[in-house]
């Protein structure tokens, strides 16, 4: 009940302390070498919070793992379970195993990342500087101290971007160049089914098309870190813009599940379209 | 239309290229990004190699114990089918054995009691032989000694008639006389 104020108050600040731009703030550099310096912005600083948080908390529901598990083990081991049950169909018996592991980090990654968004003070808590533009008006700009990874593009093209390295990877390692250049430039036709020409013609549209495959491809990061951020800076400004009503944090929550869950499972999906191929004509056969 | 998107996305920039004017909106930068990418593979590896692997391999420990615990449980079943099929075996071969045992031992039995029999009354038959004979020796001697004692009455008796003492060769012939009279 102590906390009660505080929160009320961070609360209440909210919707005065709503000015958030499209970019993170950067909060201090860390100099690298002559004329290079990393910069930290404040999404980098509330995910690695949040990350050491949520290392910290694994640790503590798992501890050591059990045969008899504890009820922390237990709940994760679920969720796991869960995702196994889901992903392994998805991605095939081959890539699984390598690729199971980041999709699991991706999504408890994410998911913390975006309900940290919504604990009252992140994105609320901060300063006020004042700017003054070239034809000499000064304009308040207010700091967050604190600011979600999904609200921030770097945080999740970043992730995108790792996906998408490890889409490639996997699909050459466990696909092969001859089974990906099929996937995506290769008749699909059967020769028996078809008459000649219609099938030398279909080479052609399936060879077109592959280019196509290849330009949705690219867009694939963008169209997963732009749906992250969308739908994390679109919650948090309207979770600033209605001071927390109740209703629409409880859709939050639930956004921050679905869309860890989508990021998660469209990135298992681009994967197994590819990977998942030689499991499916083993099974028919 | 990508392009009308970004377009769209980033009215309030002024200059650039699009790519530039998107880049610019969001604050992508190489900095941020690499950090961004960097924390997330620390994370993830620290979270995989001290919380999401051991999990990993303590449910596959734990499947495998169950499964083990399954497979040793259908080998008991199987043994106990397998020892009940045997005791069952075993059983009724004991309770043939056993048959065998009993119809034998009422055999033998059987046997001992006919041999038994067949003994005594081959011992009766021996016993009344040789009381038969006994009694006929017995009879033999009886008639022998009556003879004799017949013989002296009547030597005596003939003695005393002819009041006078017989010599030894008329008693003689007197008493095998009477033997020869009481045999006839």
């Amino acid at each position: 009940m102590k906390f009660f104020p505080c929160i009320a108050a961070l609360l209440m600040a909210s919707p005065v302390a709503s000015a958030a731009t499209e970019a993170a703030e950067k909060l201090f550099e860390i100099p690298l070498w002559d004329g290079f310096s990393l910069p930290i912005t404040n999404s980098i600083v509330t995910a690695w919070i949040v990350a050491i948080l949520l290392i910290v908390l694994i640790r503590l529901a798992c501890g050591k793992p059990k045969l008899i598990p504890s009820k922390g083990q237990y709940a994760i081991e679920t969720v796991i379970g869960m995702f196994k049950d889901i992903l392994e169909p998805i991605l095939g018996k081959k890539a699984f195993p390598a690729a199971f592991p980041l999709l699991i980090c991706l999504f408890f990654f994410i998911l913390a990342q975006n309900w940290a968004g919504l604990i009252p003070g992140v994105g609320t808590i901060g300063w006020h500087e004042t700017a003054v533009s070239a034809d000499g008006t000064t304009t308040e700009h207010f700091i967050p101290l604190f600011r979600a990874l999904g609200a921030d593009m770097n945080g999740t093209l970043g992730l995108a971007l790792v996906s998408f390295g490890a889409w490639a990877i996997l699909i050459f390692k466990y696909a092969g160049p001859k089974a990906v250049l099929f996937d995506w430039f290769g008749n699909k036709a059967d020769k028996r089914d078809v008459p000649a020409a219609v099938y030398y013609f279909l080479s052609l549209v399936f060879f077109a098309v592959g280019f196509i495959e290849i330009i949705s491809i690219i867009f694939r990061p963008v169209s997963l870190s732009f749906r992250l951020f969308g739908n994390v800076f679109g919650g948090e400004t309207l979770m600033h813009s209605t001071g927390y009503f109740t209703a629409f944090y409880f859709l939050e929550i639930l956004v921050g599940v679905v869309q860890a869950l989508v990021f998660t499972l469209l990135s298992a999906v681009y994967i197994g379209l590819i990977t998942n191929h030689d499991d499916s004509h083993e099974e028919e056969s | 239309m990508f392009a009308q998107i970004l377009a769209s996305a980033a009215p309030a920039v002024e200059g650039g290229n699009k790519f530039t004017q998107v880049t610019t909106k969001f604050g992508i930068e190489a900095g941020p990004l690499v950090v961004q990418i960097i924390s997330f593979a620390v994370l993830a590896l620290v979270v995989w190699y001290f919380g999401f692997r051991p999990l990993m391999q303590t449910i596959a420990e734990r499947q495998s114990k169950i499964a083990e615990g399954l497979q040793f449980s259908e080998d008991m079943k199987a043994k106990l089918a397998q020892s009940e099929a045997d005791y069952k075996a075993k059983m009724t071969q004991a309770a043939q054995e056993a048959a065998a045992v009993i119809e034998a031992a009422r055999k033998s039995a059987k046997e001992t009691v006919e041999k038994a029999a067949q003994d005594a009354i081959a011992r009766a038959e021996e016993t009344e032989k040789r009381a038969t004979e006994n009694i006929a020796r017995e009879r033999e001697k009886m008639l022998a000694e009556l003879k004799g004692e017949v013989a002296a009455l009547v030597v005596e008796t003939t003695a005393k008639l002819l009041a006078r003492d017989l010599p030894a060769a008329e008693k003689s012939r007197l008493a095998e006389a009477a033997a020869k009279a009481i045999k006839a």
